[in-house]
């Protein structure tokens, strides 16, 4: 019996040493990250600051904003001009409230999937910046964030200052839930030379898509790759760029996120240019399978291997000491089916998200975060430093394009430029459609093949949107 | 006559079965070397691609991950939380899997079922009540809260490698331990483990395999950078915009020549321990 | 008063408390899902709703699971995939991986490092092995298209862009990498008691009699063990197919994980109800397969 008794309170024992092991384990490890809270804010900015946070006064409003500008200078330097653009908000605010910084290692996705959590544990983000994943129908249907329309319908500036934000991200019950500070703008580059070598008219003296055309027979017949595509992402821009072209097609194309039916004259004429016009004038050896590690379609353009490339303006930067010659290398917006008309794609998408369970001050403080984040001067170091784009409708192109010094910064400045001043300006695919496209891109092999018509594509999208119901 | 030519065709045989054999391991060889000497050579070319020797030799992934990374905090919150989560996983799970193995109750069928099912949950499916348990306990952004889940995962194939292992291994050592007087729990600890060190270091070898490279849990957890594990090492190349190859195949081999260096110094440790249980039964 | 004397038995004391901490163990990070996979494959439950699940009611009860097998057509896919999937790893990752552990048994010249190389690929993180096989599969810098130009002239196959090809594109990206199988069965292999060969030897068996009489028949259960792993990886297939097809061309190429993380978290309508109907019916799928597989090894039977 004695034995018996033992026997089992030694395992008893064994088992609860464990988990009380684990346990003074994380008591201790608490208060550790409690301590070191305060310790990172400031690491990972620039040092000298610790003794400032460190007496900070606990009387003033506290508001932690994440984001996901974590690399390291020399991987991406945009990353380390946000994380300084940030700093210097906290450092002017410091008097007003304790603004903390916290760099997400996992980027924008990884905020996405902890914030995704952490509404299933009834929490939120003070403020985050989502980088493009779209958090706002889970997040206000969940009523854990911030309506910021009344805010932008009260400053003029700061609704300049968020541009094509303010339509793009009216939801259909009239609320506005995220702005940001950058864009996708989305027009094509173009390799000047090898438009010159196959006498073909160049990109900036199109009128309409038919010149595109001509233009692309030109290329190929002699000998020219016009251009590499893939089931994915720069494909989806020449169907979207595609669907500008007149105001039919313009209008369907707007309503794309309530669409009911793909069964529309305008989309299938449009799938039905990509399928002739596109995708069968390349060789399958330029059409990759899509994905993210798919960019082939990149790396040929500037290899001087292809003669454009639809991708955002953000590629400036791949001009640099590219094989096809920066000099060659120019941007362009697309044709329309009215003559001398253009369209460029501007997606805003989700960016600064906001709790709807802060405080009046702490409130206060998120806007005027975003205030700064959308104001002139930061969209202009924006593009300057070759971040990206700004969605501010205030930026001044041509006082930029004087101060920037480099090569591919000037590219980037007039390629902004290009697509503030398009005619038509629109959302992507992927803001527009959702889900579907996912589907819609995945159709593209077999309309490249002639395995699917253009019939079957509608019909297929159509059974999905009726699946996903 | 007839003797002789069964012999010769034995010694044909013979020959055939080792080309074949040599012929299946430079197969396995093939297969197995290739991906890691293709990620090797890239991890120094500007664009990787082919199977070329890089044209011109580029540094810079190792460079970054060298100097500017805190590398060796990735490394040894890695080694900690894998090594503990493992250590935990194979001693909860052995005392299970001997029980399953081993003894007849009531209820055996249901505890191996449990085991078994926990192959099959998705694991989209464990995210959230995880989350908020190990916010509960309070364990977000803790290498405790880490070690608590990947102790968990994984334990269903530690439980099949476990039970099919000591399955093996004869009865009669067990009713001599119990003859000596040894209790139940005494057999287990003194007689069986040591017996089943091989099944047992096979076992932590999966579980520390798969720890090692286990990136969602780790990102939506940990949040600190001095509690980052190696996968995170990867999204340092990552940018919203593109992908640096070149910097994500060094981190590759950074984060992978520690563990194959381990797995073969370890694999030396199992052949001796393997004989030193022979010697024992 | 006496059974339940019986019941305290030193014996049923040391089983309760050595399969306490594993119950333990499941019950924080699986019981509440499985529950609840289960609860919510009956619910509506999409981003509209999201923190409260809602039931469907009584009258519709099974419309999750009518609409995954009547009008969703990704769904059927990936499940016939899957099962596919499943089928190809028992015949061809199985017997490849068992005869490269005979013959790594025998310890020839070089078996050592042969058995470690061969673990390398499953170490490796597969956003490398996926690179890889875009690189191979790639119709531009590849080595699949020129072999086949080399048999059909201008025939310039781009694997992952047909629906016929992409499904063994994907395959093979896994199919062949059993170096963890492989050290599972070496070990076993080793720890067969040696007498049983000797006089086998004396008896004059052959090497290939050795196998198929000693050792494959105590090597069942490890087998048995193996082949659950193998099926499990085939059944769950994610990684693969999210780094080198996501799904296409056309969803040829969907794996019901692949399918539920699309529907639950990989769109924005966040249809956790869909998903998790899915996750239900992968999981059933799971349990009945290993039990198929454990009596045709009957792994369950305590020699």
């Amino acid at each position: 019996m004695k034995r018996k008794v033992i026997s089992i309170l030694l395992s008893v024992a064994m088992v609860s040493t464990m988990f009380v092991g684990c346990g003074s384990d994380n008591t201790t490890k608490k208060d550790d990250t409690a301590t070191e809270d305060t310790k990172t804010e400031d690491t990972k900015t620039e040092d000298t600051k610790t003794e400032d946070i460190a007496t900070a006064d606990s009387e003033l409003p506290t508001i932690t904003f994440t984001h996901g500008y974590y690399h390291d200078e020399s991987e991406w330097a945009a990353a380390g001009e946000m994380r300084a653009i940030y700093q210097e908000f906290a450092d002017a605010h410091k008097d007003e409230f304790n603004f903390v910084i916290k760099a997400d290692e996992s980027g924008a996705e990884g905020i996405y999937n902890t914030a995704l959590n952490d509404l299933s544990a009834g929490e939120f983000y003070d403020i985050a910046d989502f980088g493009g994943w779209d958090i706002t129908p889970v997040a206000s249907a969940s009523d854990a964030i911030l309506d910021l329309k009344p805010y932008l319908d009260e400053d003029a500036d700061f609704k300049a200052g968020v541009g094509v934000c303010y339509d793009q991200n009216t939801t259909e019950d009239g609320k506005i839930y995220s702005v940001r500070e950058q864009i996708e703008g989305v027009g094509f580059w173009y390799n000047a030379a090898l438009f010159t070598q196959a006498g073909a008219t160049t990109p900036d003296q199109w009128q309409t898509w038919d010149d595109f055309n001509t233009a692309v027979d030109a290329l190929v017949a002699a000998g020219v790759t016009p251009f590499g595509l893939n089931a994915g992402w720069p494909t989806n821009i020449m169907l979207a760029a595609y669907m500008q072209g007149n105001d039919a097609s313009r209008a369907w194309y707007e309503a794309g996120k309530t669409v009911e039916s793909f069964d529309n004259d305008s989309f299938k004429n449009a799938l039905s240019f990509i399928q002739k016009s596109a995708l069968q004038k390349i060789d399958a050896a330029n059409f990759g399978p899509g994905g993210d590690d798919d960019e082939a379609y990149r790396s040929d353009f500037f290899d001087g291997k292809t003669a454009m490339l639809f991708n955002g303006v953000w590629d400036a930067g791949g001009s640099v000491d590219c094989k096809a010659g920066a000099e060659n290398i120019k941007p362009a917006v697309f044709p329309t089916e009215e003559a001398g008309k253009k369209a460029a794609l501007l997606s805003g998408g989700c960016g600064y998200v906001v709790s709807s369970k802060l405080d009046e001050k702490q409130t206060e403080a998120a806007i005027t975060f975003i205030k700064y984040m959308t104001s002139p001067e930061i969209a202009s170091r924006i593009i300057e430093k070759g971040i990206g784009m700004a969605p501010s409708t205030a930026v001044d192109y041509d006082a930029l394009a004087g101060k920037v010094t480099t090569d591919d910064g000037k590219l980037l400045v007039e390629a902004c430029k290009l697509c503030q001043s398009a005619d038509y300006q629109a959302l992507g695919l992927g803001n527009t459609f959702g889900d579907a496209e996912g589907e819609i891109q995945s159709k593209y092999a077999g309309l490249k093949d002639d395995s699917k018509t253009v019939d079957d594509v509608v019909k297929d999208l159509n059974d999905f949107l009726a699946a996903s119901e | 006559m007839k003797k002789n030519s069964i012999g010769q065709t034995t010694t044909g045989k013979r020959v055939a079965g080792s080309i074949g054999k040599y012929f299946i391991m430079l197969v396995v060889l093939f297969i197995s070397v290739y991906p890691i000497l293709w990620v090797f050579l890239s991890s120094f070319k500007k664009d990787p691609g082919g199977l070329s020797l890089p044209t011109q030799w580029v540094f810079d992934g190792y460079i970054t991950i060298f100097t500017k990374l805190n590398i060796q905090t990735y490394f040894l919150n890695s080694f900690i939380v894998t090594i503990i989560s493992t250590f935990i996983s194979v001693l909860i799970v052995s005392m299970s899997a001997y029980i399953s193995a081993r003894m007849q109750f009531k209820g055996k069928g249901l505890v191996t079922l449990m085991f078994t099912t926990t192959l099959f949950i998705p694991s989209i499916s464990i995210s959230f009540p995880i989350y908020r348990l190990l916010g509960d306990l309070g364990l977000k952004d803790t290498r405790t809260g880490l070690i608590l889940i990947y102790s968990g995962l994984g334990i269903a194939i530690t439980f099949f490698i476990l039970r099919s292992y000591f399955q093996t291994i004869p009865k009669e050592m067990e009713e001599a331990a119990m003859m000596d007087g040894c209790g139940y729990t005494k057999t287990f600890f003194r007689i069986i483990v040591p017996i089943a060190k091989p099944g047992l270091a096979t076992a932590a070898i999966m579980a520390f395999l798969n720890n090692w490279n286990e990136f969602y849990f780790a990102s939506i957890l940990i949040k600190s950078k001095d509690k980052m594990t190696i996968p995170a090492l990867l999204g340092q190349f990552t940018t919203a915009y593109s992908k640096n190859l070149n910097g994500m195949f060094s981190a590759i081999i950074v984060a992978v020549v520690p563990t194959i260096i381990i797995f073969c110094m370890l694999s030396e440790v199992f052949v001796k321990s393997l004989t030193a249980g022979a010697v024992k039964g | 008063m006496k059974t339940r004397k019986k019941f305290f038995t030193k014996k049923n004391g040391f089983i309760f408390a050595f399969l306490l901490p594993g119950i333990v163990l499941f019950g924080i990070i699986y019981a509440y899902p499985l529950i609840d996979i289960f609860i919510t494959s009956f619910t509506k439950w999409n981003y509209k709703n999201f923190l409260q699940p809602e039931f469907l009611g009584w009258d519709h009860l099974f419309d999750n699971y009518i609409k995954l097998f009547t009008v969703d057509k990704n769904f059927m896919v990936a499940f016939w995939n899957s099962i596919k999937w499943v089928i190809l790893t028992m015949v061809v990752q199985i017997p490849f991986t068992l005869l490269v552990a005979l013959v790594l048994a025998k310890k020839p010249r070089g078996w050592r490092l042969t058995r470690n190389a061969f673990i390398i690929p499953n170490i490796i993180s597969t956003a490398a092995i996926g690179l890889i096989f875009l690189n191979i599969y790639s119709p531009s810098r590849g080595i699949i298209t020129e072999v086949c130009n080399w048999f059909v002239p201008g025939s310039n196959v781009s694997v992952l862009a047909n629906e016929g090809y992409a499904f063994w594109g994907v395959t093979f990206s896994f199919i062949l990498f059993g170096g963890s199988s492989c050290l599972l069965l070496l070990t076993q292999i080793f720890s067969i008691d040696a007498s049983l060969y000797e006089a086998a030897k004396v008896d004059g068996a052959t090497g290939i009699q050795v196998d198929r009489l000693i050792t494959l028949p105590l090597l069942r259960p490890m087998l048995g063990t193996v082949a659950v792993m193998a099926a499990n990886y085939g059944l769950l297939l994610y990684n693969e197919i999210a780094l080198i097809t996501q799904g296409g061309p056309d969803n040829a190429t969907y794996s019901l994980s692949y399918y539920i993380y699309k529907t639950a978290l990989g769109s924005t309508k966040l249809n956790f109800a869909r998903g998790n109907t899915a996750g239900v019916i992968q999981f059933l799928l799971g349990l009945v397969l290993v039990g198929m597989i454990n009596r045709a090894f009957r792994t369950n039977k305590v020699d």
